[in-house]
C-alpha cells in the first residue's frame, strides 16, 4: 500500500491503517529518537510524543514529499522540544558561544556500526549532540539550526566544530581499541 | 571547509540506525489519538453522575423518614410526632379530636400492630386521664391497656375501641399524637404517661422533621394506613416474583466482528451498496461493520424473585443495539479504485458519491438476549444491590446506513451473522427512589460478551460495554 492510500485510511479513521502506518516508520523513527537521547525509556518517549503528533497532523501532509521525511522531521522537533522540557538535559543544553574552534580536517574510517556510532554520539554533551545531529545527520544550516534552537548561528558553528572534534578523538580511540572508555580519555 | 566525507559517512551509517520499540509505545500512541471519543465520553458521565448523586441524596432524605417508621414500630409507645404536632393546630371542635381512639390494623409482617390515634395535650392530661377515669374506662383507653384493646378485638367489638372523651380542657390546639404499639411491648407498660416522658427523650434523635410523618400527622389514619398497606404488600413480596423494566445506555467496543468480511481492501469494494457488485448473487463483500468504539443501548423487561437473606434471582428478555459513526471517506473523489474486473461499476458508484467532503458509516449490530442474573444486597439497611450473571442470546443482524455531506443515504447490504453470543455481566444497583409500590433502581455495569464464529468464516467477535442503567421494578 502506498503512502498516500495509507494517509487516506488514517484520515478515515481507520485503526488498522494508523497501526500500519505506525508499524512502517516506528523502528526507523526511533532510531532518529535515539541519536538525539540519552536512554531508550526517552527515545520511546518521544517516539510516542511524536507519533501522537503525526496523527493528529496528518491532514497536513500534502504528499509533496515522502511521508517518511515528514515524520522524519516531526520526529526531530519533538525530540528538541523534549530536550528543552526535560529537567534532565536542561543543565547539559547550555549553547555557550565558544570560541570558534578550527574544524579538523581528519577524515577517520568510519568502520563502526550504526549502534556503535550512535552510542558514541549519545555521550556527547546534549548540546554537542544535538547540535551535530541537526547539521551532520540531518542536514539542516546552521542559520536553521540557531532558528531552530533560538541561538545564534555562530554558536551553532563553534559547538558543531567542537563536537566533530570530539567525536573524531573517540572514533580513533575506538579504532585502535575498541573496549576503550572514550568518555573518560576525553576530559568531558 | 568541512571534510564532507565524514558527515557523509556518519549520515550513511545513522540512517541505518533503527530499534524495535516496545509493544507499549502504540499503546500509549493508540490511547493518546482518541482524545474527542473521551471527551465525548466525558460529557455523559457527568449529567450521569449528577442524576445518580442526586438520586442518592433524594434516597437519603426518603431514608431517613423509612428509618423512623421502623424504630416506632420496634419502640413501644415511641412518641414519634412530638416535635411536629404543635404546629399542626386541629382543634377540639373536630370530633375526631375529642376522643381518642385506637386503630387496630390488621396483620402485618406477622405482627398485630395497634395504632394509638390520641389527644393528649400535655403528660400532665394524660396522667389526669388515668387518674380520674372509672376502673373500666381506665382499661378501656387504649393507649393505656392494650390486654383490654385485644379483648375487645376477640368479644367482636371490631378494631376499633373508642372511648369516651375525657373532660379534657386543653388547649384548642392540641397534639395529635400518632403512635405506633408493639402489642409486646406495649403490654409491659402501664403508667404510659409516666413511661412516655421517657420515650420522648429517647424518640427526639429519630424525629427529624420529614415528609412522611408531616403527611401521616395531618391526613391521619388514612395515610397511615395506606403506608401499613405499603408493608405488608411489601412482606407479601418476598418471595414473589417481581417485575419491572430497565434501559442501559454506554460506550462499547466490538473488535474483530463477524461483520468484518474481507474487509482487508482499503477501498470502496468493502462498503458498497450494492451487494452484487463482484457478479455473484451472494454478498461475498459485506460492509465493513469493525464496531472498534461505539455505543451501547440496551431494553428490556425484567422479572426477579427473592430467595430471601438479601439474594435473588432474575431473567427477563434484552434488547441490545451497538451503534457506531464511523468517518470512511473524506475528499470522497480521490480515493484509488481498485483494479479490478468491476472497476466501472465503482467508479461510478464513487462518481456518483463525488462532491462530498466526508462520507460517513452508521454501523449497527442488534441482538436479543435473556439475561440470567443473580443478585445479592450486602447490607440490609443499604439500598446496593450487587448483580453478576450472563445473558445469552443471538446476534439478529448487522446493518449499515450510509451517508454524506451532500445528505445522500446508502443502505447498504449485509449478511445474515445467526450467531449466538453470550456475555458475562457484572454491576451494581442503587435503589434511586421508592414511590406507591414502584422502585427506581440505577447504577454502572461492564459487560463482556463473545459472539460465536459464524458460517461466514470470521473471527468470534468480543464485545466490551460500560453502560449506566434504570430500572423500574414493582415491588
Amino acid at each position: 500500500m502506498d503512502d498516500q492510500k495509507l494517509v487516506q485510511l488514517c484520515l478515515a479513521g481507520r485503526p488498522d491503517a494508523q497501526k500500519g502506518l505506525y508499524e512502517r516508520f516506528a523502528a526507523p523513527m526511533l532510531g532518529v529518537c535515539y541519536r538525539y537521547t540519552k536512554s531508550m525509556a526517552d527515545a520511546e518517549d518521544v517516539l510516542q510524543e511524536g507519533f501522537v503528533k503525526v496523527f493528529r497532523n496528518l491532514k497536513q501532509f500534502r504528499g509533496d514529499g515522502e511521508l517518511g521525511g515528514w515524520i522524519r522531521r516531526i520526529m526531530v522537533t519533538t525530540a528538541i522540544n523534549y530536550l528543552k522540557k526535560n529537567i534532565r538535559y536542561q543543565t547539559d543544553l547550555v549553547f555557550e558561544s565558544e570560541h570558534l574552534h578550527p574544524v579538523s580536517t581528519d577524515n577517520p574510517d568510519v568502520t563502526l556500526g550504526a549502534k556503535e556510532l550512535a552510542g558514541l554520539l549519545r555521550q556527547l554533551p546534549a548540546g554537542y549532540q544535538t547540535i551535530f545531529n541537526l547539521h551532520a545527520v540531518e542536514g539542516y544550516t546552521h542559520v536553521e539550526i540557531g532558528q531552530m534552537l533560538g541561538i545564534h548561528e555562530g554558536t551553532s558553528r563553534s559547538q558543531y566544530a567542537r563536537a566533530r572534534a570530539l567525536l573524531i578523538q573517540w572514533i580513533k580511540i575506538r579504532n585502535k581499541d575498541p573496549k576503550t572508555d572514550v568518555y573518560a580519555q576525553s576530559g568531558l | 571547509m568541512h571534510n564532507q566525507d565524514f558527515e557523509q559517512s556518519v549520515q550513511q551509517k545513522m540512517e541505518e540506525l533503527s530499534f524495535t520499540p516496545s509493544a507499549s509505545v502504540w499503546e500509549k500512541v493508540r490511547a493518546d489519538i482518541r482524545p474527542q471519543r473521551r471527551r465525548r465520553v466525558a460529557f455523559w458521565l457527568v449529567p450521569l453522575a449528577v442524576v445518580i448523586g442526586a438520586g442518592g441524596w433524594w434516597l437519603l432524605q426518603e431514608g431517613s423518614g423509612h428509618e423512623v417508621a421502623v424504630n416506632a414500630n420496634k419502640v413501644p409507645a415511641a412518641n414519634t410526632t412530638t416535635g411536629i404536632n404543635s404546629n399542626i393546630g386541629i382543634t377540639d371542635d373536630r370530633p375526631e379530636n375529642k376522643i381518642s381512639s385506637t386503630v387496630n390494623e390488621g396483620d402485618v409482617a406477622g405482627k398485630k400492630e395497634n395504632v394509638l390515634v390520641n389527644k393528649n395535650g400535655t403528660q400532665q392530661n394524660a396522667r389526669r386521664i388515668q387518674q380520674n377515669s372509672e376502673p373500666a374506662a381506665n382499661s378501656s383507653i387504649a393507649s393505656k391497656d392494650f390486654n383490654q384493646k385485644n379483648t375487645n378485638t376477640a368479644n367482636g367489638t371490631g378494631n376499633e375501641s373508642t372511648v369516651a372523651a375525657q373532660p379534657q380542657t386543653a388547649s384548642r390546639t392540641a397534639s395529635y399524637s400518632r403512635q405506633i404499639f408493639d402489642r409486646t411491648g406495649a403490654t409491659q407498660h402501664t403508667n404510659t404517661a409516666a413511661i412516655e416522658q421517657a420515650r420522648i427523650v429517647a424518640s427526639i434523635s429519630l424525629l427529624p422533621p420529614d415528609r412522611n410523618q408531616n403527611e401521616l400527622t395531618v391526613t391521619g389514619s388514612k395515610q397511615k394506613i395506606a403506608l401499613l398497606r405499603q408493608e405488608a404488600k411489601a412482606v407479601a413480596a418476598r418471595g414473589a416474583w417481581q417485575w419491572g423494566a430497565a434501559v442501559h445506555y454506554g460506550v462499547a467496543n466490538i473488535n474483530r466482528g463477524n461483520m468484518v468480511l474481507q474487509s482487508t481492501a482499503a477501498d470502496f469494494s468493502n462498503v458498497s451498496p450494492w451487494p452484487s457488485q463482484n457478479g455473484s448473487s451472494a454478498p461475498l463483500r459485506g460492509p465493513n461493520l469493525q464496531l472498534e468504539r461505539g455505543n451501547y443501548f440496551s431494553a428490556g423487561i425484567t422479572l426477579r424473585r427473592a430467595l430471601g437473606g438479601g439474594f435473588a434471582f432474575g431473567t427477563g428478555l434484552q434488547y441490545e443495539r451497538f451503534t457506531q459513526r464511523q468517518m470512511v471517506g473524506e475528499l470522497v473523489s480521490r480515493l484509488s479504485l481498485p483494479s479490478n474486473a468491476n472497476a466501472d461499476a465503482l467508479r461510478s458508484e464513487a462518481l456518483y458519491r463525488d462532491g462530498a467532503k466526508k462520507s460517513y458509516f452508521h454501523n449497527k449490530v442488534e441482538q436479543v438476549s435473556v439475561p440470567l442474573m443473580a443478585y445479592v444486597q450486602p447490607m440490609r439497611r443499604v439500598p446496593l444491590e450487587l448483580a453478576a450473571g450472563v445473558h445469552v442470546g443471538y446476534v439478529a443482524g448487522a446493518k449499515s446506513l450510509q451517508y454524506d455531506t451532500a445528505a445522500r443515504l446508502y443502505y447498504a447490504a449485509k449478511p445474515p451473522l445467526n450467531t449466538w453470543h453470550v456475555a458475562g455481566v457484572a454491576g451494581v444497583q442503587y435503589k434511586i427512589m421508592e414511590k406507591g409500590g414502584w422502585q427506581l433502581l440505577g447504577g454502572p455495569q461492564v459487560q463482556y460478551g463473545l459472539n460465536r464464529r459464524n458460517k461466514l468464516g470470521s473471527e468470534p467477535q468480543r464485545q466490551l460495554a460500560y453502560s449506566v442503567g434504570l430500572q423500574l421494578r414493582r415491588r
